[in-house]
């Protein structure tokens, strides 16, 4: 599966490490990311494109916590910050 | 001249003749109006307020309304340009209205500043940002701070900030108290600087009392935010200071916000620019106000 940034969104970003404040210019709604979310949506908008693999990886996630990791990257995706496919 | 070069009087017979115009915070008002015993109130609350000589911010109106209401328990109105966006109240609320009403005027009208439901003060150059619901003790700490601690008031209600500076534009106008804390900023602040406490309004028992003359004649002099304090008063609690992460408060402060949705991305960078500026902590206190005082004291050392 490869991770990326939704390409036809627009924020506005504020870094208050280790905490992400958005500001999404389409819907107006700002968006605070938490810890783990802000580490992530920060290294996609680094790397653009990342193969889960990869990414579980570079944070050097262990098995038993694969679903803790995934709750993370599905609210990335509910809030349409980034997009996977396969 | 000042309000205090009025007496009751000649500011009645302004009221309900040419408009009596006076200086509220940063802004100017002229007030038309023909509530009897509303002079004696501004007076009180505006006694070292500059009369303007020039064309005010806002013209307002606080009238009863005509037909039998004005004899049958007694309403009054507030109007800015004709728009009355109040129900009426009873007559006996007309200088809460008043004051309830600028607070309307300044964030319905004012979107070259982001506008925050928040006290905030000022000492050696630190402004020092209070936000709070109603309930948290934010009047009541504000109002130690500025009368016990010496802490300059910029505005018991509304924090404006310069999009483009970031400073705080300072709006020192009446300290709004609900309930017990009137009688407890009694016992600090000479009641002669205070109206008449008036009951039954939707905020509870609510009175104002007038900043001292030195935060009015530095209306003027901005300040940079350093701190941004949540306040909580509980009753018999143990007494904290804890820091809150930058993006929780950011959040927070969006969502006291009057106008940020108005101002879009220029509301969110300049919260982002206060943010850059300032640490941000919440303040757990059991009402003990030497303590608070020391402890904002301690932040600004």
């Amino acid at each position: 599966m490869v991770i990326q940034p939704c390409l036809d969104r627009e924020v506005a970003r504020y870094d208050c490490f280790p905490e992400i404040v958005l500001f999404d210019l389409v819907t107006k709604q700002t968006i605070l990311l938490p810890e783990w979310e802000a580490a992530i949506y920060s290294y996609l908008l680094e790397q653009q494109q990342v193969n889960f693999d990869a990414l579980i990886s570079f944070f050097n996630i262990a098995v038993d916590e694969l679903e803790f990791f995934e709750q993370h990257i599905e609210m990335l995706k509910q809030l349409k910050l980034i997009e996977l496919s396969e | 001249m000042i309000v205090q070069d009025f007496s009751p009087k000649d500011i009645t017979a302004l009221l309900k003749t040419t408009g009596f115009k006076f200086k509220a915070g940063s802004f100017s008002v002229k007030l038309f109006s023909n509530i009897e015993g509303l002079a004696k109130g501004i007076a009180t609350l505006y006694a070292h307020a500059e009369v303007p000589a020039t064309a005010c911010d806002f013209t307002v109106h606080l009238n009863t309304p005509f037909g039998l209401r004005r004899f049958f328990r007694p309403q009054v109105n507030f109007s800015l340009n004709g728009i009355e966006p109040f129900t009426p109240l009873p007559v006996s609320q007309a200088l809460p209205l008043l004051e309830w009403g600028m607070n309307w005027c300044v964030t319905n009208h004012n979107h070259e500043l982001l506008i925050i439901h928040a006290a905030v003060v000022e000492k050696n150059g630190t402004a020092l940002i209070l936000p709070g619901s109603p309930g948290s003790g934010k009047s009541t700490l504000c109002a130690a701070l500025v009368e016990l601690g010496g802490w300059r008031l910029l505005s018991d209600e509304l924090t404006m900030v310069d999009l483009q500076t970031g400073c705080i534009q300072p709006n020192p106008r009446p300290v709004s108290l609900k309930n017990q804390s009137i009688d407890l900023a009694k016992s600090f602040v000479d009641k002669a600087r205070f109206s008449p406490v008036v009951h039954d309004t939707v905020k509870g028992s609510v009175a104002h009392f007038t900043p001292q003359k030195n935060s009015i004649e530095s209306a003027s002099k901005t300040a940079q935010p350093k701190l941004i304090v949540y306040p909580k008063y509980i009753p018999n609690t143990e007494n904290s200071l804890e820091q809150v992460s930058k993006g929780q408060s950011f959040i927070q402060m969006a969502e006291n916000s009057f106008n940020y949705n108005v101002l879009g991305i220029e509301g969110f960078k300049a919260l982002a620019k206060l943010h850059d500026n300032v640490e941000c902590f919440s303040f757990q206190y059991d009402g003990n106000l030497e303590y608070a005082i020391n402890t904002m004291d301690s932040l600004v050392r």
